[in-house]
């Protein structure tokens, strides 16, 4: 699966797991969202500005919460990041915060659904279909300059190859170096700088590169150099991919 | 007699356009201030620096502070593991 795809189901992944810990109902009766606290001693009520916390087995004032809310609509769920400076909040003022409530189930798939209506109402479908990137082309004079600085990076990569490389790199597009350790490692340079160092003799491959703004042959120029010079710091960055 | 020509040091920059090159001579004093102030601003943005090997065979290594002596260079951002 693109690992892009598989991080951003990890982020939504954790980000559900702690709208799921929000210790929020809505009360229908009362027609307000409530603290869901299993020991039923606090209470939240929400006016049109603010969400008042209130202690309910302590009276002095100083545990008490006043907590300025963003949220004009009683009827909405407070967002995430209310949430997450809720929790702030109340560290500061020494308040227990209860991580995960006893939620029932219905509470969690209405509150689900709830923010569900939000997505919708916001326009996440439309968000979610917008193109991404500038559907127009490159301006010649960007082609120009990129095609410029691409020369450029070979011919440095060209540079610092020593013969052994040069000819390897003339031939193969890749070119081999060794570490430190005297593991060799091969760098693929007919492609991506992205996954393309084969670990030999090893049934991995290695990722660690540049930003994306700079050109090829210098992610592969930098590749080498910490391979050869500072091979345990960039076994310690790149990340592994089955070959 | 001919004059001898200086030998210059270089330090390369990777970035979009390619690289930058800044050359200096050991032993001219401004052109080393202005390499020395080149090297800390890079590295203080969290750019790794980096001595080639002078020679097949032999180990080049990372620099931390900048000295002049040293004939070639190469400066590029940190890695990130993709």
């Amino acid at each position: 699966m693109d690992r892009a795809l598989r991080m951003r189901r990890a982020y939504l992944s954790r980000q559900q797991e702690e709208r799921n810990r929000m210790p929020w109902y809505y009360d229908q009766t009362q027609n307000r969202w409530t603290w869901a606290d299993y020991q039923g001693t606090s209470l939240v009520t929400a006016t049109n500005s603010t969400i008042y916390w209130t202690s309910a087995t302590s009276t002095a004032a100083s545990t008490s919460l006043w907590y300025p809310g963003t949220y004009t609509n009683q009827t909405q769920s407070p967002s995430l990041q209310q949430w997450r400076q809720y929790r702030i909040d109340a560290q500061i003022a020494q308040i227990r915060v209860i991580e995960r409530p006893l939620a029932a189930p219905a509470i969690i798939q209405e509150r689900n659904e709830h923010l569900r209506q939000r997505l919708l109402e916001e326009g996440w479908e439309e968000m979610q279909h917008r193109p991404r990137r500038d559907p127009l082309p490159p301006s010649q004079d960007r082609i120009e300059r990129l095609m410029k600085a691409d020369k450029r990076a070979v011919e440095l990569l060209m540079s610092h190859l020593d013969e052994q490389q040069l000819i390897e790199f003339n031939e193969k597009k890749s070119f081999t170096v060794e570490g430190a350790s005297g593991q060799k490692y091969r760098i693929e340079c007919a492609h991506s700088y992205s996954i393309n160092i084969h670990v030999i003799g090893k049934r991995h491959k290695l990722c660690a590169h540049l930003g994306s703004e700079i050109p090829s042959a210098d992610h592969f120029l930098a590749q080498k150099l910490m391979l050869e010079h500072d091979e345990s710091r960039f076994l310690r960055l790149a990340n592994r991919h089955a070959a | 007699m001919d004059a001898i020509a200086p030998t210059l040091s270089k330090m390369e920059i990777l970035d979009p356009t390619g690289h930058t090159e800044i050359t200096w001579d050991p032993n001219d004093e401004e052109s080393v201030r202005v390499a020395r102030e080149t090297f800390n601003r890079m590295t203080g943005n969290g750019y790794q620096a980096f001595r080639p090997g002078p020679a097949k065979g032999q180990r080049g290594n990372r620099i931390t502070t900048f000295d002049p002596s040293v004939e070639r260079m190469v400066l590029f951002p940190q890695l990130q593991g993709g």
